[in-house]
């Protein structure tokens, strides 16, 4: 589903928070991806040598 | 050229219908390829390289060049359109920043006691008015002027997208501010080491100063080092205290320009609390979730070698961001802005060496760990 905004529309504008796939946006897809990758490595999931 | 002036967000959508699956795949194994080269080469080159200025050099340096070479690579053979969806510059910073928020231990900052909190406090109002007020003399475009102001006072590339997401900056203008960013950062790292010797400031106050002058976590951790391992823990301090200010900024950004700048603008009849709301960087609420997760984990006794994972994820991150930089860097636009935000951001740095030293002399004089 496309997000809609009655601001004018400005092609410079980086619209950080645009959609980015399955309605929801960027901003919370990183959020998500962040967290979620946090939560996985304080578990201690991701073994110090897999990262280098 | 017409496609080189074009904006990144044209590109992208232009891009969107003129693309498939497997090219965004390839896209993105791409910028996947140039990250790991980027870690690569920041391991290996002070291996090769033993000694000299170049053992400080950072992945910001490496991502940016090789991005702006696979740049040239993808133009060779006609197939920009087709792989710049997977270039997603601000979704890896904005996942960047969440996982930096994980660094961000509110119990140390309080160890620090007032003082750190207060030289943050003081210095980021003063280098933030300051900024704005030159970049509004100078006639900076606003979104500009905030990107700026955001990243010259709290801590570089970071800040200004949190900042770029608030004021709706132009892709060009964070290209912009990341490259002053890390053309300042880079010369930093040895030149303040210096001149806190030069000066014989203690390593406290050195720490002090040097973590609220510059911009980038990881430039303040290494020009700590060389002062020594007081500076190194102060500096981390007050740049900790410092990187809490860009979720505060980041709202009253949201703020400042949803009701005046805009309204002033478009007089919307639209709601102030929904465009406050539509406008507002949402993972900053991520930054500071994890912050807090990260402070109650290491109070329960919580392994800090997993904090150190996550600061990998984080720099993997950023290289993936600073290489889409590179990649989607376009000079014509850039060009666009002029010197002025050059001389805004180097007068503001100078301003920042000068402040920070007072308020660090008299927070931090006779301080001990």
């Amino acid at each position: 589903m496309k997000k809609t905004d009655s601001r004018p529309h400005d092609p410079d504008l980086a619209a950080t928070d645009k959609p980015s796939g399955g309605g929801m946006s960027e901003d919370w897809w990183a959020t998500l991806v962040g967290l979620g990758l946090a939560l996985i490595a304080l578990l201690g999931f991701i073994p110090n040598g897999v990262l280098w | 050229m017409a496609t080189e002036s074009s904006t990144l967000s044209h590109v992208r959508e232009d891009s969107a219908s003129k693309t498939s699956l497997p090219w965004v795949a390839l896209g993105l194994a791409f910028v996947l390829g140039l990250s790991w080269l980027t870690r690569f080469l920041e391991k290996q080159v002070p291996v090769w390289v033993d000694g000299g200025w170049i053992k400080s050099v950072e992945f910001p340096v490496y991502a940016i060049a090789l991005g702006l070479l696979g740049s040239g690579v993808i133009g060779l053979f006609g197939i920009r359109e087709k792989v710049a969806p997977a270039f997603r510059t601000e979704f890896f910073i904005k996942t960047g920043i969440v996982l930096l928020g994980a660094s961000v231990h509110l119990h140390v900052i309080a160890k620090a006691g007032s003082r750190g909190v207060l030289q943050a406090l003081i210095l980021v109002c003063a280098v933030f008015f300051f900024t704005w007020w030159l970049a509004g003399r100078l006639k900076i475009a606003d979104t500009l002027r905030a990107l700026l102001a955001t990243s010259v006072s709290i801590c570089g590339v970071s800040a200004a997208i949190a900042a770029a997401g608030a004021v709706r900056a132009s892709k060009e203008q964070i290209a912009y501010t990341a490259t002053l960013v890390i053309l300042f950062a880079l010369p930093s790292i040895f030149i303040l080491p210096w001149i806190a010797e030069s000066l014989g400031l203690s390593g406290p106050v050195a720490g002090a100063w040097i973590g609220g002058n510059i911009d980038t976590t990881a430039a303040v951790a290494a020009a700590g080092a060389i002062v020594g391992e007081d500076a190194l823990q102060i500096a981390a301090i007050v740049k900790s205290a410092q990187n809490v200010m860009m979720g505060i900024v980041a709202v009253a950004l949201t703020i400042y320009f949803t009701v005046y700048i805009e309204k002033k603008a478009t007089d919307s009849t639209r709601s102030v609390g929904r465009d406050l709301w539509a406008r507002f960087p949402k993972f900053v609420i991520g930054f500071i979730l994890a912050s807090v997760i990260a402070t109650i984990y290491l109070n329960s006794g919580g392994d800090a070698a997993n904090i150190k994972t996550i600061n990998t994820l984080r720099s993997y991150f950023l290289i993936a961001a600073f290489v889409s930089i590179g990649l989607e860097f376009r000079v014509t636009k850039l060009m666009a802005e002029g010197w002025r935000p050059v001389v805004v951001f180097g007068t503001a740095a100078v301003f920042n060496l000068f402040i920070a030293l007072l308020i660090a002399s008299l927070l931090f004089a006779g301080f001990e760990l």
